[in-house]
Formats: C-alpha cells, sequence, structure tokens
C-alpha cells in the first residue's frame, strides 16, 4: 500500500471511483472534466504552484502489486478565499417575557461564512471493494490519516483551523428531507441535481439563491430537523475516525442536507501531535540512540520519537511532491510482529506503521512517524533483525511519555 | 333617536356588553375593565383636545339610543396608530433569488416585522350590535371617524390605516383560533390565540410583538394552512372590510402579525374628500312638530353633523336636498344634533343601496 500524491494518469481510475461512490460526495462529483480540473490543481499544488487560496492536494491510495488505485483523499489549504463558502450555523434564539412567564428557547439557522479561511479535509473515497472486505476497512483509516500526517509535515501551509464536511441523510434515492424541506423551496432543483452542481463549482452560486435570514427550525418538517447535523449511516464510521483524532461538531451544517461539520486545531489532532518530524541530517544526533546505520536511508524505516524539543527546530528540505506514505500490508505485518489474526494488534500496528518512504539523499530526507509504546515492544525484534536497530526501551518510553 | 356622539365615562356597561357579544375578538378594545375605563378617558381628554394630548389623541366614538339609553357600537380613532409605543404588523415583500447566467428566477414571499405604520392615523375598535349589522347605522357609525377626520383635517396624518381580523376556525371554543397563529406565535408562545389576544389587551400588542422574530419569515417555509390566510379577513369582518374598500380604502401589502389579517389603507386627502361633505345653514322645517315615523322617511337619507370637534354629534336625517345656502331640518332631528336655527349643519349623502354590502 502506498499513498502518493495524485497524478494526471489518474484520471480513469478517478472517475470510475467518483460514479461508484454516488451522490452526497459533493467535491468529487463524477465529472470527468471537473475532475480533471481537480487532478490539474493538485499536481500545480505539490509542485508548490499554488497560492495559499487555493491550494488543494489530493493524494491516492495505491495497491502496490495490482497498480490500482483503492482510494482517494484531498486536502484544501484554505476554503472561501477564490469562492465564498457558506453553512449554516446552529444557534439558539430565546423568546423571553418575565411578564408572561414565558422563556422558549428555540433553534435557528444562520447563514454564515464563518469557515472562510480554514483548511478543510475532503473528498474521501474508497474503492467499494475495500469498504466491504473486513479484512481491508483499516484501508480508509489508512488514507484518511495518511493527511495528518501530511498536515503536521507542512503545517505552516494550512490554517490552524481544519474542518471536514460530513456527508448528510439522504435516502437511497438521493432525497434529502433538509434540501426538500429548505433549499428546494429557494432553488428548484431536486437535491442529487443541486448536489451535482454545487460539486461543479456551483455552490457559492447556490448559496446565494439560499435564505439570508435567520431559519426557525420549526417551520421544517420534522424529517428535515431530523437531519440537523447528522451523518449519513455510510459515513458513520467516518465520523467516529475523526473524532477520535479530536475533531468535533462545531455547530456548523451543510446547507444543502444539513450535514455536520467536524472542527479541529491542527496541533491538537490526536496523529498530528503523535507525528514527529526529522531530516536524517538533524537524525544524526539521534542516531546514537537508535543505533540507525547510515547507509539503510532508502528503505522504508520506522522510527521512534527523538527529543521532541529538538524536532521543532527542524526545517523541512523535501518537496512536498516526494511525499510518500507506505503502509505495510497486513501479511508482512503478521510476519514482522508473528501477531497473526491478532485484530488488536492489527489495529494498533497501522497507526503505528504509517511511515515515510525514503527515496531521496540521505542529506535531504524527511521522516514521518507515529510512535506508540506498542511500537517498541512489537518491533524491537524486527527493527534489530532487519535494520540492525537496536532501541533502548526505557530511554525511549520516556520520550514517548512526553 | 341614534346618534354618534364621543364616548363617556358612563358608557363603560354598555361598551362591555357589546364585547362579550361580538363574534369576532376585538383586541384593540380590551375586557379588561380598568383598562377600558382608561381608553375611555383617553378619549375624553382627546375630544376636549388637551394640549398634552396634541398628536396623540385616541378618539372613541359610540353609537347611542338616547331613547332606550343604550350603546349599539364603538368606532375609535387615533391621530397616530403608534402614539406611545411602536405600531407593528408584518409586511409581505417579495425578493428575487435570480441569476440569469444559470436561468434561475425565483420570487420568494417574505414577511418582515414592521413598524412603519406607527405614524399613520387608525381606524380601530369598530363593534356594533348585531341587530344594527344590515342597518345604515353601520355606515353612520363607520363613517362618522372619516366624517370628524373632514373637520379638523389637519390633526391627523397624511395616511390613513385600518386593521381587518383576520381568519378564524372553530376549535370548539369562542371565538376559535387562527390557523395563522397556530403555525407561526404559537412556536415563540406556546399559548392560544386567545390567551395571546388576551395578553394584547393587557400588555399591548407592541409588547408581544417585540417578542416575535425579528428577522423575516420566509412564506414558503411556513404550513400550507397559515400560507392560506394571509391577507384575508375573518368572514364576520368581511363585509366591514368592503364597506370600507367602498369608502376608498385599499389592501395595502401589510398584515397582522397574530392573524394575518389584512391591514386597508388610503391617503387620508382621498378618504375625506370621498365624503363630499356640504355645509349649510339650518332651517327647522315646519313639519318638525309633527309626530309618528311618517315624516321622518320624507327624502333621501344622509349623515348630518354640528360639525363641534368637543361635543360631536351624528345623525342620519331623512331631508330633501334644497338648492340654496340653508337646509330644513326637523326638530327632533336638530336636536339630537345640538343644532338650532341658523347654526352650521354638515352633511353627507348616503349612497343608495350602500348598506347592502351588510348582506353578503
Amino acid at each position: 500500500m502506498l499513498i502518493r500524491p495524485i497524478q494526471m494518469d489518474d484520471l480513469d481510475e478517478m472517475v470510475e471511483l467518483a460514479t461508484a461512490a454516488g451522490i452526497g460526495v459533493t467535491s468529487l462529483p463524477s465529472d470527468r472534466a471537473r475532475l480533471l480540473q481537480r487532478i490539474a490543481t493538485s499536481v500545480d499544488s505539490f509542485a508548490g504552484k499554488r497560492s495559499h487560496a487555493d491550494a488543494d492536494y489530493l493524494f491516492a491510495l495505491q495497491d502496490a502489486d495490482k497498480q490500482h488505485m483503492l482510494g482517494v483523499c484531498g486536502v484544501k489549504a484554505s476554503v472561501g478565499l477564490d469562492e465564498v463558502w457558506y453553512n449554516y450555523r446552529v444557534s439558539q434564539t430565546v423568546t423571553a417575557s418575565k411578564e408572561m412567564h414565558l422563556h422558549k428557547r428555540m433553534q435557528t439557522l444562520h447563514l454564515s461564512n464563518d469557515m472562510t479561511g480554514a483548511t478543510e479535509i475532503c473528498s474521501l473515497l474508497l474503492h467499494p471493494d475495500c469498504r466491504k472486505s473486513a479484512r481491508r476497512r483499516p484501508y480508509g483509516s489508512f488514507l484518511s490519516k495518511c493527511r495528518f500526517l501530511f498536515l503536521a509535515a507542512y503545517a505552516e501551509q494550512f490554517d490552524s483551523r481544519v474542518f471536514a464536511e460530513m456527508r448528510g441523510q439522504s435516502d437511497d434515492d438521493g432525497h434529502s428531507p433538509f434540501w426538500e424541506a429548505l433549499g428546494e423551496h429557494f432553488f428548484h432543483f431536486e437535491f442529487p441535481q443541486a448536489d451535482y452542481l454545487s460539486g461543479t463549482g456551483n455552490k457559492a452560486f447556490i448559496a446565494e439563491l439560499m435564505p439570508r435570514h435567520p431559519i426557525y427550525t420549526v417551520f421544517l418538517n420534522e424529517a428535515a430537523r431530523d437531519c440537523i447535523a447528522q451523518v449519513h449511516r455510510d459515513t458513520l464510521p467516518a465520523l467516529r475516525m475523526l473524532e477520535a483524532e479530536g475533531f468535533r461538531k462545531n455547530n456548523m451544517i451543510d446547507i444543502f442536507d444539513g450535514g455536520p461539520c467536524v472542527e479541529v486545531e491542527l496541533a491538537s489532532i490526536a496523529a498530528v501531535e503523535r507525528t514527529q518530524v526529522a531530516t536524517l541530517r538533524e537524525l544524526a544526533t539521534v542516531r546514537p540512540y537508535l543505533e540507525l546505520p547510515a547507509t539503510d536511508a532508502a528503505e522504508t524505516a520506522v522510527m521512534v520519537a527523538p527529543d521532541p524539543s529538538a524536532i521543532r527546530a527542524l526545517d523541512l528540505p523535501f518537496a512536498m511532491a516526494d511525499f510518500r506514505v507506505r503502509l505495510t500490508d497486513l501479511a508482512t505485518l503478521d510476519a514482522m510482529t508473528g501477531a497473526e489474526g491478532d485484530k488488536a494488534a492489527h489495529d494498533g500496528l497501522f497507526d503505528m506503521l504509517l511511515s515515510a518512504e525514503l527515496q531521496a539523499a540521505a542529506a535531504s530526507i524527511s521522516l514521518h512517524w507515529l510512535d506508540m509504546p506498542l511500537l517498541m515492544t512489537r518491533l524491537k525484534p524486527v527493527l534489530n533483525s532487519r535494520h540492525g536497530i537496536q532501541l533502548d526501551r526505557n530511554t525511549h518510553l520516556e520520550q514517548v511519555d512526553d | 333617536m341614534i346618534v354618534v356622539r364621543p364616548v363617556q365615562a358612563g358608557d363603560q356597561p354598555g361598551i362591555e356588553k357589546l364585547i362579550f357579544e361580538s363574534e369576532a375578538p376585538i383586541s384593540s378594545l380590551p375586557t379588561d375593565r380598568d383598562w377600558l375605563g382608561r381608553r375611555i378617558e383617553q378619549s375624553v381628554q382627546s375630544f376636549r383636545h388637551n394640549g398634552e394630548l396634541e398628536g396623540t389623541e385616541r378618539f372613541i366614538f359610540v353609537l347611542y339610543d338616547e331613547d332606550h339609553h343604550e350603546v349599539l357600537g364603538t368606532a375609535g380613532l387615533s391621530t397616530v396608530a403608534g402614539a406611545e409605543v411602536p405600531f407593528y404588523n408584518y409586511r409581505l415583500d417579495e425578493i428575487i433569488h435570480a441569476s440569469k447566467a444559470h436561468g434561475v428566477y425565483n420570487p420568494v414571499q417574505i414577511l418582515s416585522l414592521a413598524h412603519d405604520l406607527s405614524n399613520a392615523t387608525l381606524l380601530s375598535s369598530f363593534t356594533l350590535a348585531t341587530r344594527m349589522r344590515l342597518s345604515e347605522y353601520r355606515d353612520l357609525l363607520s363613517r362618522a371617524r372619516l366624517l370628524y377626520m373632514y373637520h379638523c383635517r389637519h390633526r391627523f396624518q397624511r395616511r390613513c390605516i385600518v386593521e381587518i381580523q383576520g381568519v378564524a376556525v372553530n376549535d370548539g371554543r369562542y371565538p376559535g383560533t387562527s390557523p395563522f397563529w397556530e403555525n407561526v406565535g404559537r412556536h415563540f408562545f406556546d399559548i392560544d390565540f386567545m390567551e395571546a389576544d388576551q395578553h394584547v389587551a393587557t400588555l399591548g400588542k407592541t409588547f408581544i410583538a417585540e417578542l416575535m422574530p425579528a428577522t423575516p419569515l420566509y412564506l414558503p417555509l411556513l404550513h400550507e394552512e397559515a400560507r392560506a390566510v394571509i391577507g384575508l379577513p375573518h368572514e364576520q369582518a368581511a363585509a366591514n372590510m368592503r364597506f370600507l374598500q367602498s369608502q376608498g380604502f385599499e389592501l395595502s401589502q401589510y398584515v397582522d402579525i397574530f392573524d394575518a389579517g389584512p391591514v386597508l389603507e388610503a391617503p387620508t386627502e382621498r378618504l375625506v374628500k370621498g365624503q363630499q361633505v356640504v355645509s349649510k345653514q339650518v332651517r327647522l322645517s315646519a313639519g318638525a312638530s309633527r309626530s309618528g315615523s311618517g315624516g321622518a322617511a320624507m327624502g333621501a337619507a344622509f349623515i348630518a353633523m354640528n360639525g363641534d370637534l368637543t361635543n360631536f354629534r351624528a345623525a342620519l336625517v331623512h331631508m330633501t336636498e334644497g338648492l340654496g345656502d340653508v337646509q330644513r331640518i326637523r326638530k327632533q332631528d336638530a336636536d339630537a344634533l345640538g343644532l338650532a336655527e341658523n347654526d352650521t349643519i354638515f352633511y353627507s349623502r348616503i349612497k343608495p343601496g350602500q348598506a347592502a354590502y351588510e348582506l353578503s
């Protein structure tokens, strides 16, 4: 398994993926021209040819053996700067009068541009084959989490606020109760049509046709009210995963389907907190601890954290386009850990085995990793035998806890 | 003799009886005794043209049967609708959501809380005993206000408005409830329409209005039952509405915030001119001493007035209009109007068939 920046020749597989995803993944409509444009933007963004306002990164999850694209995920450096970004903010409005012994709390929706400037993680798509296979299920989580390594590595390119818009509720025919009770009154299109238009760059235009004054949700029907800040059932696992990373609903919802927006401070993302970044040059200082052989740079490395205070001073000489994350597959994992069929161990190891592929010259290599105490206990023999790495367990456990 | 005159303190029990009989709620005439007493006193002071009230007078006229000492109706006239507090309505506006590039042109109606009618002159508090509804006395009572404005036009505003009660449906309780209230106001107050109406009587309409959402309501989001009654009159008020329209009022873009009943408006100038008031010198007619109704039925029906701003009197008078500067009227009519020989009488014709509006 390999995560890499998307390339122009991924277009066919990208169209296939988007078609398989269906309605509701607003940011990736199965429109070939539109997808081509997004891929081109991504290629430019990785090459540093895009400004902060319109940098848009797409990653492909590639099956290393079959050379197939199994999924895609994206990060937008900042939303709302090139085109206006709209949400409804779910708010409370109180009607109160002491004389009438009245105190009534009402839910209101306010059209808002509050997310403007924030970094969005978006466009997570996994091939249906991967979603169905229990054995392959962690790939979704891997695909999503690789973005946090990226955010950690290039934090200065992103906003401190990171958010995701989660797909809202709709039935199998693509009917969205929220849209039908609200948006459709103002924009006489059915949801799939509106959703498609939205994904093809017309979202701000549609938002501008929507009500600008606050909406008291008592005027919506019950089915629509029940959609507010609720995710589509297919999106529930993704929501749980993001919640585990520290994302929380922030009272913003999608103006179309009422799906929630979840938000977190970039530095507080669990995976970011656990990620440490270093160049090999800097690693020379910790090499004695790790006993990392200087010649082993071209291979995958699994690293434990050096002193965190030293890491903050490091810079990243790497070009973004060289960003790679490799996931060791389950068979290798079993072989490495001897933990065949041990699901708990596998789940934990997925977090640990996200690692950078070291491609470049030793002087400009960047490593990204997630460290956990388990890593050392499980991988100590592996690292020792394969890479000749001797881990001083006591030393590094202290650092992990730091 | 039945006359229209300014309300007096002694009229209060009669007014309370009238309100009790009323089929449509009269929120501007409170059933609360103290409150009503204050309204009457305010009117008394207004007719005296007490300087302190200048510009904020609230007049109440009563239709009074002098023979049986009975109040048969009331009609209110306020110099400005929002004298002490803003006068709230919903204004029905249309906003266009459009994009030529995308072929979208979508007009959306909204109701906005507005108090821009606050400085209009307001006709209100119209009640009439049930048995008088099919008579010309309704014309007399209603038009008396327009005729009073004729006499002191400068005291009133350029624009004149009147609120018509909105649609109510029978919910088993008197006087029923408003579909608009059930789908709008109730969400914010959790109380029955009648209860809300009582709060209006005691706390004032403005008080309630200011608890309503300050931001516009989108019509497409309202329940169809509520949408269906916006700007429609209560069936008991429909005839009165048509009568007012015959006097020059037109539907405005405003509706009531509780029941969405229509607000009619007209330029005051048009209303006053439409009365075509004629003034002449009184000549008591020779037939004045004749008893019985035979003489009373002679001639056409007019609303006659004494033109006195403090002791205003108006009555239905049947007479034959002369060509000269003098007008002969019966002595009992002159007495009822407080007029004597050589005084100036003002009158306005009742158009034949006008009372038929009541028959609907």
